[in-house]
């Protein structure tokens, strides 16, 4: 069990950062990774958003207050360097998220670094139709397990409000999987 | 909702859910991204500020540049070089030089109020010429023409008289100074010089 006041106090001491940085990505890459390659889906992607995340948290331990756990703090960075970046992709690509979302779900099937099979690939078609914070939600609920609590502290959400819109998810995916999944 | 709890909500993800997610990623990924980050951060230590590089300039942009400066430097003072030349003084009596025109402008404007009076005068020989050609038999004199033949004649546009023409071959006639007196409002007047064109007044001085 780490104890996150002595690894912030090492983050923020210029003397043993870097040590503590090592620690730091260590122990949270791949959680941070996945919770990232569930948003953009594209393993290239994931890796320049998960530098991102981690230069942001580097550059900007100071301001965290603890407050709350340092890691709901990364994965809200995490959560919105996501955003943030498909946001600007679509841009680039001017279409908008939601339609980038679905190019990209459908682009997985050609993807090397994908081997899930069709009903696996319908299930990202299926999260790509849903609102965005329905797709966090549901991503950190399903595949992550996350507890309502964590969730609640990365997104800002109440519990109440989370188990809805949870709910909701679950239906909505179902009710794709079952229009779509071949007979 | 649990995920065991999926089982009666949706049962299709919920069998999903017992397989991998099928993303994949290279081999040794992970082990090396600790170094990867380091390195990352020690760049970006040690980079140019982005001020310094973020700028870009068109190719050959400083070769030509002086004389494009001076090209609109040019410009700018052909720009402001004062084209325009009027008389001296020409605003000083402007006003008078209108308002004198105006009263000219009365004069004619009476005159050709006048025309229904004076004009018999003028058009008498050319009535005199056509009777003469049309009636061989009779003798035409002006008391055996009525005035409303002649008023007709005129009316029938068979007379052109212009203003100044009438100004000039009764230069000596005396105008009733009540038509200039009582004839035209303020307000009369007002009008006609908002429609009358009066540049050719003004410039003509």
């Amino acid at each position: 069990m780490i104890d996150e006041q002595l690894l912030v106090a090492q983050l923020k001491n210029p003397d043993t950062q870097e040590i503590a940085f090592r620690n730091l990505m260590t122990l949270y890459k791949k959680r941070l990774y996945w919770h990232i390659r569930k948003i953009v889906l594209l393993h290239d992607d994931a890796d320049d958003v998960l530098q991102n995340t981690f230069i942001k948290v580097f550059k900007n331990i100071h301001n965290f207050k603890e407050d709350s756990k340092l890691f709901s703090w990364m994965y809200r960075i995490a959560t919105n360097e996501s955003i943030t970046f498909l946001t600007k992709k679509a841009k680039k690509q001017h279409v908008d998220i939601s339609e980038l979302q679905h190019s990209l779900a459908d682009s997985l099937e050609n993807d090397s670094y994908y081997t899930g099979d069709q009903i696996q690939l319908l299930l990202q078609k299926a999260i790509a139709t849903l609102p965005q914070k329905q797709q966090l939600v549901f991503n950190m609920k399903y595949f992550e397990e996350m507890k309502y609590t964590e969730i609640s502290e990365i997104l800002e959400t109440s519990v109440g409000a989370l188990k809805a819109s949870y709910f909701h998810a679950v239906k909505k995916v179902e009710k794709y999987l079952k229009l779509n999944l071949p007979t | 909702m649990k995920k065991n709890k999926l089982h009666n909500n949706a049962p299709i993800l919920h069998e999903i859910s017992s397989k991998d997610t099928g993303f994949e990623i290279p081999q040794n990924y992970f082990n090396e991204i600790e170094e990867h980050f380091i390195l990352e951060l020690n760049i970006q230590k040690t980079a140019p500020k982005a001020s310094d590089t973020a700028f870009k300039l068109p190719n050959n942009y400083f070769d030509g540049i002086e004389d494009l400066v001076l090209a609109k430097t040019k410009f700018k003072s052909i720009k402001n070089k004062h084209t325009y030349n009027l008389p001296n003084h020409y605003f000083d009596n402007l006003e008078d030089r209108v308002l004198s025109k105006i009263k000219t402008q009365k004069t004619i404007f009476s005159i050709k109020k006048l025309a229904t009076y004076v004009a018999p005068l003028a058009i008498a020989a050319s009535l005199l010429f056509i009777f003469i050609l049309n009636n061989n038999q009779k003798t035409v004199t002006f008391d055996s023409l009525a005035t409303s033949e002649i008023e007709q004649f005129i009316d029938n546009g068979f007379v052109d008289i212009d203003s100044q023409s009438l100004a000039i071959a009764f230069s000596t006639v005396e105008i009733s100074s009540n038509i200039l007196n009582t004839s035209f409002t303020e307000d009369e007047v007002l009008d006609y010089l908002s429609n009358e064109d009066l540049d050719p007044i003004i410039y003509e001085y």
